[in-house]
């Protein structure tokens, strides 16, 4: 990291003399350290190219963003946008931060609040809400989809981080509802295929995930079915590809970085 | 268990291969080379949760004390001795060394004589009592632990060799031979190793464990050790408070676990996804499945209680209620127009659920004791305690390196409070799965506590393709496993299910593993473990918070 450029960052006035990201090319990926400004609320940035990136603020597990963690570096792949620097940082949005497993004790820089505001969130630092208000309306839970015969063979896809074989909540969601589709079309062949990513990185390097991740998104896609529930009938067909496919992580249903998981009617 | 089978399509691995192709390789009942697919979980079956063949094993064989049920009760002792068939009052206060601690038995006064919780239905002369004492809010103290040994020259039951020592092959006789316990309250755990699903086969760990150091000698023993024919790791930790168990036990029901997106548990019984937060390491996943699994180990019962036996255990359990009632310097807990959040009555009337720090916050408001009436002793204890909970709910401070909390999405570090975790109404508990690392049990961090001497140390190393502990590294030190003991994985190494905050200045000391003897030591710990910075108002105000509770 340029720490140069960060202790910039901590100054007013460096704001006026660092350019933005200039061109039609404005998509950014960088594998580097996470940084904290230490602000009430705190936010997190990243830096590669001498330039420092806004990700996102502190929040919750009902937020878009999730930040990433000391102690290991982070694969970023975001858009640089025309909004006012946060927090010293150019506003990356939409962006997508991926913990990477392996640990790296360089990764703890926290900043200096300075006089930088803090990042715009709903949620302070402290406990959510305000003293003696009412309880905010629960988030509208996504409504199950109806399957009803004639069952077809179906693909229900979960995405998962980079280098990560964790299922997050939307990966969660394809395995639950792969399952129930399994159970109600009494599913003869229920296929699971994992895919393996490698990353283009601003600096014309790639970021390759290890070779062993799609068998390890592959098993636990397999395990979480069962666990979940699919009929005892049901042959379940395992599948891993070892070779990489280009990835970008903001992309929807990001097919490198996923499993699929196609359910055959009986 | 099912097993996932391989398409034959895809046997011929050559010709796949160049494309970049594997596959796991398995026509059902094959034994080609990458074959799995068989889901290998912990759990239970019926009532009997995959370790509990093994762990009986051990108790088997461990000695009786012959002598260990005629040990006598003093007069006007708290000490509730088994079978002594008294009838537990409807309600009924007990004098702690800061107040008294409070019963509520919702469903009125119960006869003990004959029930299976106050009964020894095991061989060894114990009851589920005998390590849930009334008088120590259902769990159990060191001090009453050490007066008990004195009162029943440490004849009773209670230290009995197969766990109440610190290990069955030491001279059961001598104190030191049960120092843990005497000095730190702390019990034998004996897990099988490597851990076993819910059928009882192994599970294959993600990590080797060696033992470093071995202060009781139990894990080096060659009947009760490591290295056994029946191979078992011993861990030292406290007994959890067996009341208030609808919060305990509530919530959740969800597929996955939302710290790391492993499969929940289920109840055997039901079927249902349970919340995986009874005991330090959520191994049973009911209360039904941890009191069968607690007579065959605890009380070296011969097979497992009856249907009837174990529905009037969790009967009794499932309506007592305990927490703080009096506080010597406080006054009354309970008083109308106090804290809505104090006594068991507030317990019983309660709903479980998330406490949202300030709609529904966790244990009430306290604001009734904000401003002291008056220059006396009690107003400004009141007035601190008030202050407590504030520091508790809205004093923020970096939580850093925590698994299962800084792991799940939210950053590392976080700057949040105390009741970032401790979110569940009344208990303090975490809704979902509570168990983390906090450093209690793993170096460096538990070089902090003291005493951690004493205990076992072990070195962990994750094998080649596992994911390491988040934030240790490959190689682990601790003093207890945790989760991992039970789950096998890297990331659970050292995480600890956290526990309830009722009834606390009944029970001390504090932590699964004894470390903190006091409140304000539990307060010291998390103040350097985070940097939290607590001026000594903040944490006298902790204390007396955390006290009345």
């Amino acid at each position: 990291m340029r720490l140069s450029s960060v202790l910039c960052r901590m100054l007013w006035s460096c704001l006026l003399v660092v350019p933005a990201a200039q061109g039609a090319d404005r998509r950014v990926a960088f594998v580097g350290c996470p940084i904290l400004r230490n602000t009430t609320l705190p936010c997190w940035l990243g830096e590669t190219g001498g330039e420092l990136y806004y990700l996102g603020p502190q929040g919750d597990l009902t937020a878009d963003f999730y930040p990433p963690e000391f102690r290991h570096k982070m694969l970023v792949q975001g858009v640089v946008s025309d909004q006012p620097r946060i927090c010293g940082g150019l506003v990356l949005k939409p962006v997508k931060v991926s913990v990477l497993p392996a640990l790296d004790i360089n990764c703890n820089v926290m900043l200096p609040a300075a006089a930088y505001p803090d990042p715009p969130n709903k949620r302070g630092s402290g406990p959510s809400g305000v003293k003696g208000g009412a309880l905010p309306p629960a988030p509208p839970r996504p409504v199950p989809a109806i399957f009803a015969a004639p069952y077809t063979t179906r693909t229900f896809t979960a995405v998962f981080d980079a280098d990560s074989e964790r299922l997050w909540r939307p990966a969660q969601v394809a395995v639950e509802t792969a399952a129930r589709y399994a159970t109600e079309a009494r599913a003869s062949t229920i296929d699971i295929l994992a895919y393996r990513a490698s990353f283009r990185l601003s600096d014309g390097t790639d970021y390759v995930e290890a070779k062993s991740i799609g068998q390890s998104r592959a098993r636990a896609i397999e395990q979480a079915l069962i666990t979940v529930g699919v009929p005892r009938e049901s042959r379940i067909v395992v599948r891993w590809k070892t070779a990489a496919m280009p990835s970008n992580q903001l992309q929807e249903n990001n097919r490198a970085q996923s499993v699929s998981i196609t359910v055959k009617p009986g | 268990m099912r097993k996932s089978i391989l398409s034959t399509t895809f046997l011929a691995g050559a010709l796949f291969t160049p494309l970049g192709w594997s596959q796991s390789t398995m026509p059902s009942a094959s034994t080609a080379a990458g074959a799995a697919g068989t889901v290998k979980a912990p759990g239970a079956i019926g009532v009997i949760s995959g370790q509990t063949q093994s762990q009986g094993a051990q108790a088997a064989a461990a000695p009786l004390q012959p002598d260990a049920v005629a040990a006598p009760t003093p007069p006007h002792s708290d000490w509730w001795a088994p079978g002594s068939g008294a009838t537990l009052p409807a309600t009924i206060d007990y004098v702690e060394p800061t107040g008294k601690v409070g019963l509520l038995n919702a469903n009125g006064s119960l006869d003990t004589k004959g029930h299976p919780f106050f009964e020894p239905i095991g061989r060894n002369g114990r009851a589920c009592v005998s390590c849930h004492q009334p008088a120590n809010a259902m769990s159990i103290s060191a001090e009453a632990l050490e007066k008990r040994w004195r009162d029943s020259n440490g004849k009773d039951p209670v230290f009995s060799a197969v766990d109440g020592s610190n290990c069955p092959s030491a001279p059961q006789d001598l104190e030191s031979s049960h120092s843990l316990l005497l000095q730190r309250g702390l019990f034998r755990i004996f897990l099988p190793w490597p851990p076993k699903a819910a059928d009882g086969s192994s599970i294959q760990p993600e990590f080797d464990l060696e033992l470093v150091s071995d202060p009781t000698g139990c894990n080096s023993d060659p009947i009760y050790g490591l290295h056994s024919p029946n191979p078992q790791v011993s861990v030292f930790r406290r007994p959890r408070v067996v009341a208030n168990i609808k919060y305990v036990v509530s919530g959740y029901g969800a597929a996955f676990n939302i710290k790391d997106g492993s499969p929940m548990e289920r109840d055997p019984a039901t079927g249902k996804f349970v919340n995986m937060n009874i005991m330090a390491d959520a191994r049973e996943p009911t209360p039904a499945t941890q009191a069968a699994n607690a007579s065959i180990t605890h009380l070296q019962a011969a097979s497992q209680p009856t249907a009837a036996q174990l529905q009037k255990i969790l009967d009794f359990e499932n309506q007592l209620y305990v927490a703080a009632t009096v506080s010597t310097t406080g006054g009354s807990l309970t008083e109308e127009g106090g804290p809505s959040g104090l006594g068991p009555e507030a317990l019983r009337l309660g709903t479980p659920g998330l406490g949202d720090n300030f709609y529904t916050p966790v244990f009430g408001y306290f604001d009734q004791w904000a401003a002291p009436s008056g220059h006396d002793t009690q107003s400004e204890f009141r007035a601190s305690v008030a202050r407590g909970m504030d520091v508790f709910f809205t004093r923020p401070f970096y939580i850093r390196d925590v698994t299962h909390l800084n792991t799940v999405g939210l950053g590392n570090p976080i700057k949040r409070t105390c009741a970032t975790c401790h979110n569940a109404r009344m208990t303090g508990m975490d809704t979902a799965p509570g168990w983390m690392d906090l450093g209690t049990a793993n170096k460096p961090w538990s070089d902090d506590l003291p005493m951690t001497a004493e205990l076992p140390l072990f070195k962990l190393t994750c094998r080649p393709g596992a994911k390491p502990h988040p934030y240790l590294g490959t190689v682990v030190y601790t003093h207890d496993p945790g989760r991992a003991l039970i789950s096998g994985r890297c990331l659970d190494m050292g995480a600890i299910t956290m526990q309830q905050f009722r009834g606390l200045a009944a029970r001390a000391p504090y932590f699964s593993n004894g470390s903190a003897k006091t409140l304000r030591d539990l307060v010291d710990y998390y103040d350097k473990r985070f940097e939290a910075g607590y001026t000594e108002t903040e944490k006298q105000d902790l204390v007396n918070f955390l006290g009345v509770l």
